[in-house]
């Protein structure tokens, strides 16, 4: 499914918000179980965004859902045995993900340019 | 762990039976889990923390619940609209084949009656069987059929005219006979092309694509499809008026005065 999306279908689902941002972010490193992913993502905004499993759980659904990130099994907890379930981004992800980043780089590019600021 | 943290986790799971069905079967273990893990550290931190961790978790609750029931609400209604488009390709399709039948028997059964009368077969007349063919190809393959019978239409056409100029026919009812004969292997043609489109956008599209409206689309299909019909009627009823007329002897190839 991910190679049936266009250009064009990427570029609708632009922009992300920050939260969803931050989250695919946090899986760029790899692989990573949902409690990984909020302290990945307030290390990441400097402690601007903090999920709570209410905001970080139907987030991850839509992402799911749209087929940005996957669902996989994580190794077992250690008091339980009971595998834990991971999230990895997808290729269609990846892609959302590479599109949203280049299009802040063109506004922050542009603004940069005719506020006389540099980095 | 402590007894006020167990109290916590146990109220904190009655809270998600809150969350729809479907989202609390994939995900209630998992929520459970990273509560725990989160109050576990906040419970390491201070009380301050642990405060945090719950005011944001119920403070949170009551949006995160409402606005999951409304997304798998507009999911089942996604999914409802996507099958009803599914629906609507299958009854265009079956249409579409049932009109190209239409075509083919009408013309074949005008050229058999021609036959008889010691008419011998034409290059339009081929063409015509040809056309034919393919759109009995396009209900296998809808996109090669109907890009062939696209594509012989104008050939056809042009055979007409040149077939009946050449047997000293007038031209605008010429002109008018050979578009009727011609224009209903066009549009069958087109709607076997587009009926593949239209079947592949509503694969690839997903029902939970909430971003897209596909109602419009569907009422599109109700137009071009009524559209079509009415188009394919009248020319029906134009080429057998001709071919009854009264001092005019009318083939769908031949309008001799």
């Amino acid at each position: 499914m991910d190679d049936q999306r266009s250009d064009t279908e990427v570029h609708e689902q632009l922009p992300l918000t920050e939260a969803t941002f931050f989250i695919l972010l946090s899986l760029v490193g790899g692989k990573k179980h949902g409690y990984a992913i909020m302290k990945d993502v307030e290390g990441l905004s400097e402690g601007r965004i903090l999920f709570s499993t209410g905001t970080l759980y139907p987030a991850l659904k839509r992402m799911l859902d749209q087929g940005w990130i996957k669902r996989v099994e994580d190794e077992a907890e250690e008091e339980t045995l009971r595998p834990r379930k991971a999230y990895t981004l997808s290729a269609l992800g990846r892609r959302i993900l590479s599109a949203e980043t280049r299009r802040m780089d063109t506004l922050v590019t542009t603004a940069q340019a005719l506020l006389g600021v540099t980095s | 762990m402590s007894p006020g943290t167990q109290m916590t986790l146990r109220i904190y799971t009655h809270l998600l039976r809150l969350y729809p069905r479907q989202f609390r079967e994939t995900f209630i273990d998992e929520m459970q889990v990273v509560f725990a893990m989160a109050l576990q550290d906040a419970t390491k931190r201070g009380g301050f923390h642990v405060a945090r961790i719950l005011y944001r978790e119920l403070v949170d609750l009551p949006v995160a619940v409402i606005s999951q029931h409304i997304y798998e609400r507009r999911k089942i209604v996604m999914r409802m609209v996507t099958y009803g488009i599914r629906q609507d390709i299958r009854f265009i399709r079956w249409g579409t084949r049932v009109f190209s039948l239409m075509i083919t028997g009408f013309y074949l059964s005008i050229n058999l009656i021609n036959e008889q009368i010691d008419y011998e077969p034409t290059i339009p007349i081929i063409i015509q069987v040809l056309l034919s063919i393919s759109m009995l190809i396009a209900w296998r393959w809808e996109r090669l059929g109907g890009m062939l019978t696209m594509a012989g239409t104008p050939i056809l056409l042009t055979s007409l005219l040149v077939d009946n100029f050449q047997r000293g026919s007038w031209i605008v009812p010429t002109i008018l006979a050979s578009s009727a004969v011609a224009l209903p292997y066009l549009i069958i043609g087109w709607l076997f092309y587009s009926l593949r489109q239209h079947t592949d956008i509503a694969r690839v599209r997903q029902a939970d694509d909430l971003e897209k409206e596909d109602t419009p689309k569907r009422y599109k299909l109700y137009l071009m499809m009524g559209a079509v019909c009415l188009l394919i009627i009248i020319l029906l009823i134009l080429s057998v008026t001709m071919l009854v007329g009264s001092e005019i002897v009318v083939t769908p190839n031949v309008i001799q005065p």
